[in-house]
Parts: structure tokens; C-alpha cells; sequence
């Protein structure tokens, strides 16, 4: 959807059209819900916190100025929401280890092979370590390795030079690494060598 | 660690395929004689393919979102009122459970002893709100009495009702009827929470006449959980029953769906352009094949009741 669009849609909604709104919903539902979920890492709270940032968005429609894409406002929407409610249930963070896992369970209850559940359990140890992370390493590692945003994206959705999202994202990727090899989650990687990986993207070549 | 330190952000930016040629040899180089950054790199490149990973959006999604916005932008409902808004998928088992809801509404109400369901029975097509068990709790004959009329007829009302675009008017004893909310149907509950009550423990609280007012209601306490479940010809007739005819109210934005005579329904426009319709339950269904959400009621414009679950 271009920029164009947008705008149109989002005028037609601010007259009262429905249908508009509802295209909106369409083209940004996957973006919301896959931000929701990767950050809470539960089927049912990114439903809900995927209809709250839609609601929160109607309702304030009028105070979308356009001054940036409509998808930008609505993902620095739901990225506050995601991140309100992971403070709140910050207290229960200890206990939300194991909660959280079965109800990530509840989304893919099919018994798979051990690398399958491995794998979830890194995308687990990943996602706390994530939500561990202070706010603005947060923000850009959630942007970028979540949902994959690119630096001028980033820089865009945050109001910041692409120069500092590089450092920052670099700063943010320093400290999670940290946390993830304090806590064994990577105890197990070899180093990379990268002169056998393609364009120094995917998995490690020591597997 | 210094050489490393130098090499620190360009690690982050060639996971991201940010470095130029230049670059990105000079950092080979380096990982070649530096396990650290090696290892580095390798986490990098790990947590990039765990985060990356594609979610799959629930089905459901869609039409949570939307009906949570409809319900947010649809006029205020009278008091007592509530309508719950459901997807297509699961009318069939909102459809299950209005017909539950009867039971609870009007306990101590029974007009056709051939046709009753007990309350465990209802109770048991409550909790198996399959389409099959549906079809199944249709069909039922209990205890031996005459098979129960398939669904659509248990509101043998609702069509002459919404053909003639208003619920029919309340009897002169309509007055005796509160409205009566289901176990953890307010306004705010999640909708199908009282799904998993225990309906035959419900308390009727409904007011009831003393069996000299009414005799052709059930006095004995030990029937109180009987009800009518099939009297098509009594919901058309003055009698108290003509009260509990199914309404489908849904609201529309933009423009209306073709294939359906909007005309034979009431309906009313608010000032955003969403348009209220109240139609019969056929049409309610052909609707939600269509892929639009209903809020599926019973009752008339005093009270709603509605029990559903949203699947």
C-alpha cells in the first residue's frame, strides 16, 4: 500500500467509512499481531493486544496527522501497548518463564522433532532476553529482528539518524548476546565462519 | 580487546548486509584469527533466524479486531441491552447457545410438555457446541417425547417478526419479565466466559406468577428447569412467547451487501454511516458466510439476552 493510499484511507475513516478502516486492518493485521506475539510470546495476549492497538487506533484517528506512514504510528502504537504490558507483568517475570512456555505450547501443540522444541526454547530464551533489554536497545532490536525494519525504517519510526540506529542496534545486539550467553541459551554455538555463509545473513555454517 | 572493539558494529552491520565490500573483507580477515568475534558473529546470525521467524495470524483475528472496532463504533445500545458480536465460524454455536439461553430465561415457563429438554440436556449441548452436536441437540427426542423441531422453528417468530420489520408487541403480562443477564455476560466479560458455567445450577431469577396466574405454567419446583422448546405456532400467537423471537441485529459499514431484500428489514443509519439492521436469523447466517459479524440476541427492544462463544 503506498503512501498515497494511505492517506486516502485514512481520510475516507476519518469521515466515518468503515469499509476503509477495515482495509487498514487488512494490510497491517500481520505486522501488529507478529509484533504482539514476538514480544509476548503468547497466541492469546497478542490477540489482545493486537485488538487493543487496533481500537486505540480508531479512536484516535483524528490525531493521526500524516506526519509519518499510518503503519509507523500504528507500529510505535502497538509496540507501546506490547511494551506496557510487559511491564506490568514484569513483577511476574520469574513465573512467566514457564506460563509463557505453555502457552506457546497451546500454539503449536504438534509433537516435533528435538529440534523443533529446541529451536522454540531459543526463540523463547530470545524473546526474554529481548524483554529484559533497557527501552531503547529494546526498541531497535524489536524493530529490526522482529519485524525486520530496515535502518531508514528504524530511524523513521523513532525520530533518529539512521547513524544512531547503527550504533544503537549495535550497542542493543552487544547486550543481548551477553545476556543470552550468561544464561546458556548459546553456550553451545562455535564461532561463525562467515567465508562459508552468504552475504553474512542465515544460520551459522558450523552446524 | 581493542581490535575487537573495532570490529564490534561492523559485525551487527554485516548481519544486516549493511558493510561494503571493503568492509566486509576487513572483517573476514579479522573473524578468521578471532574466535571471540567468530562466536559473536555467530550469535548475531543466531538470534536473527530465531527473531525472524514468520508468525502465522490466528484465523479468528480478523474478525475479533473488527467486531471489537464495530462494537466500539456502534450507537449505544437501550439499558439492559447487550449484544455480543461473533464471527461467521462460530454463529452456529452462538445459535447452539441462544437456545441454551431460553432455559435460563424462562425456567419455570412450559407450554408443550411433548417437547421438553430436560436441563441436563441442555446443559450437555451447551458444552459440545460442535455444528454436529448442534444438528444432534436439534434432533433430540428426550426421554422418549416427540423428536424437537430443528432450530430455525424453536423461533418460529423470528421471521414473521422481522418481515414485518418490528418484534411483536409485548402481551399484556410482559411486565413480569426482568431482563436477566447470563452468568458473566456484562458488558465487559470476554464473550463464551459463562461457556464453561454450571447451567443447570443457574438460579432462575427470573419473577414468576403464582400457578393461579398462570396456569399454563409449571407450579412444580421440581419442574422449574423445563421449558418450551418448540412452539411455533404459540411464538406467533398472543402468547407470552411471541416475547422470545430471535433478533440478529448487525451493523454494516459501508456499503450493504447485494443478494439480500434490505428493504423487508428495519434498519437505521447513525451519523458515521454504519447501518443498524435487525434481520432474521436466515439472513443472519448467509451474512456471516459473507464474512460479516453478527451480534445474534433474543428478546425485543427491552432486553437482550445473549450467550456465545466466540469459538
Amino acid at each position: 500500500m503506498t503512501r498515497e493510499d494511505e492517506i486516502r484511507l485514512i481520510a475516507a475513516v476519518k469521515r466515518g467509512d468503515g469499509s476503509a478502516f477495515e482495509r487498514l486492518v487488512t494490510e497491517n493485521e500481520k505486522l501488529v499481531y507478529s509484533l504482539a506475539f514476538k514480544m509476548t510470546g503468547s497466541r492469546e495476549d497478542a490477540m489482545d493486544l493486537s485488538q487493543e492497538a487496533f481500537l486505540r487506533a480508531y479512536s484516535n484517528i483524528n490525531s493521526f496527522r500524516g506526519g509519518s506512514r499510518f503503519s509507523v504510528w500504528l507500529y510505535r502504537l502497538t509496540y507501546n501497548i506490547c511494551a506496557d504490558f510487559l511491564r506490568r507483568k514484569r513483577p511476574d517475570a520469574v513465573s512467566l518463564v514457564n506460563e509463557e512456555g505453555e502457552t506457546l505450547d497451546v500454539t503449536d501443540d504438534a509433537p516435533g522433532p528435538d529440534e523443533q522444541a529446541e529451536a522454540k526454547e531459543r526463540r523463547e530464551a530470545v524473546r526474554r532476553a529481548v524483554a529484559s533489554l533497557p527501552e531503547d536497545k529494546r526498541q531497535v532490536i524489536v524493530m529490526r529482528e522482529f519485524s525486520g525494519m530496515d535502518y531508514a525504517e528504524i530511524a523513521e519510526a523513532l525520530g533518529i539518524s539512521v547513524g544512531t540506529v547503527k550504533s544503537r542496534l549495535s550497542r542493543a545486539r552487544e547486550s543481548l548476546a551477553e545476556i543470552l550467553r550468561t544464561d546458556g541459551t548459546f553456550s553451545d554455538l562455535g564461532p561463525s565462519n562467515p567465508l562459508e555463509t552468504k552475504n553474512g545473513k542465515g544460520g551459522g555454517p558450523n552446524d | 580487546m581493542t581490535e575487537c572493539e573495532r570490529y564490534i558494529d561492523m559485525i551487527s552491520s554485516y548481519v544486516d548486509g549493511q558493510l561494503s565490500d571493503d568492509e566486509t573483507a576487513a572483517l573476514l580477515e579479522h573473524i578468521r584469527v578471532c574466535p571471540d568475534c567468530a562466536r559473536q558473529l555467530r550469535i548475531y546470525e543466531e538470534v536473527s533466524a530465531l527473531a525472524s521467524e514468520d508468525v502465522e495470524v490466528p484465523e479468528e483475528l480478523h474478525g475479533r479486531i473488527m467486531s471489537a472496532v464495530v462494537s466500539a463504533a456502534a450507537p449505544k445500545k437501550p439499558k439492559n441491552r447487550k449484544v455480543i458480536y461473533v464471527t461467521a465460524a462460530s454463529l452456529a454455536a452462538c445459535l447452539a447457545l441462544t437456545f441454551i439461553g431460553m432455559k435460563t430465561l424462562f425456567p419455570a415457563v412450559k407450554s408443550d410438555a411433548s417437547a421438553e429438554f430436560t436441563a441436563a440436556e441442555y446443559s450437555a449441548a451447551a458444552d459440545t457446541a460442535s455444528p454436529a452436536e448442534i444438528e444432534s441437540a436439534k434432533t433430540a427426542v428426550p426421554d422418549g417425547g416427540t423428536p424437537l423441531a430443528p432450530l430455525p422453528e424453536l423461533f418460529g417468530g423470528a421471521v414473521a417478526a422481522a418481515d414485518d420489520n418490528a418484534a411483536p408487541p409485548p402481551p399484556e403480562d410482559a411486565e413480569i419479565l426482568q431482563p436477566y443477564v447470563l452468568p458473566g455476560a456484562d458488558e465487559n466479560t470476554a464473550a463464551g466466559s459463562a461457556m464453561t458455567g454450571d447451567w443447570s445450577a443457574a438460579e432462575p431469577t427470573l419473577p414468576m406468577k403464582a400457578p393461579e396466574e398462570e396456569p399454563d405454567r409449571v407450579s412444580d419446583p421440581s419442574s422449574a428447569m423445563t421449558f418450551p422448546v418448540s412452539d411455533p405456532e404459540g411464538a406467533q400467537s398472543d402468547s407470552p412467547d411471541a416475547l422470545y423471537t430471535q433478533s440478529v441485529e448487525i451493523y454494516v459499514f459501508g456499503p450493504l451487501p447485494e443478494g439480500v431484500d434490505w428493504d423487508a428489514f428495519e434498519k437505521s443509519t447513525d451519523e458515521n454511516g454504519t447501518v443498524r439492521i435487525v434481520v432474521d436469523e436466515k439472513t443472519a447466517s448467509l451474512l456471516t458466510d459473507m464474512g460479516y459479524s453478527c451480534g445474534v440476541g433474543m428478546g425485543n427492544d427491552e432486553f437482550v439476552v445473549v450467550q456465545m462463544d466466540e469459538g
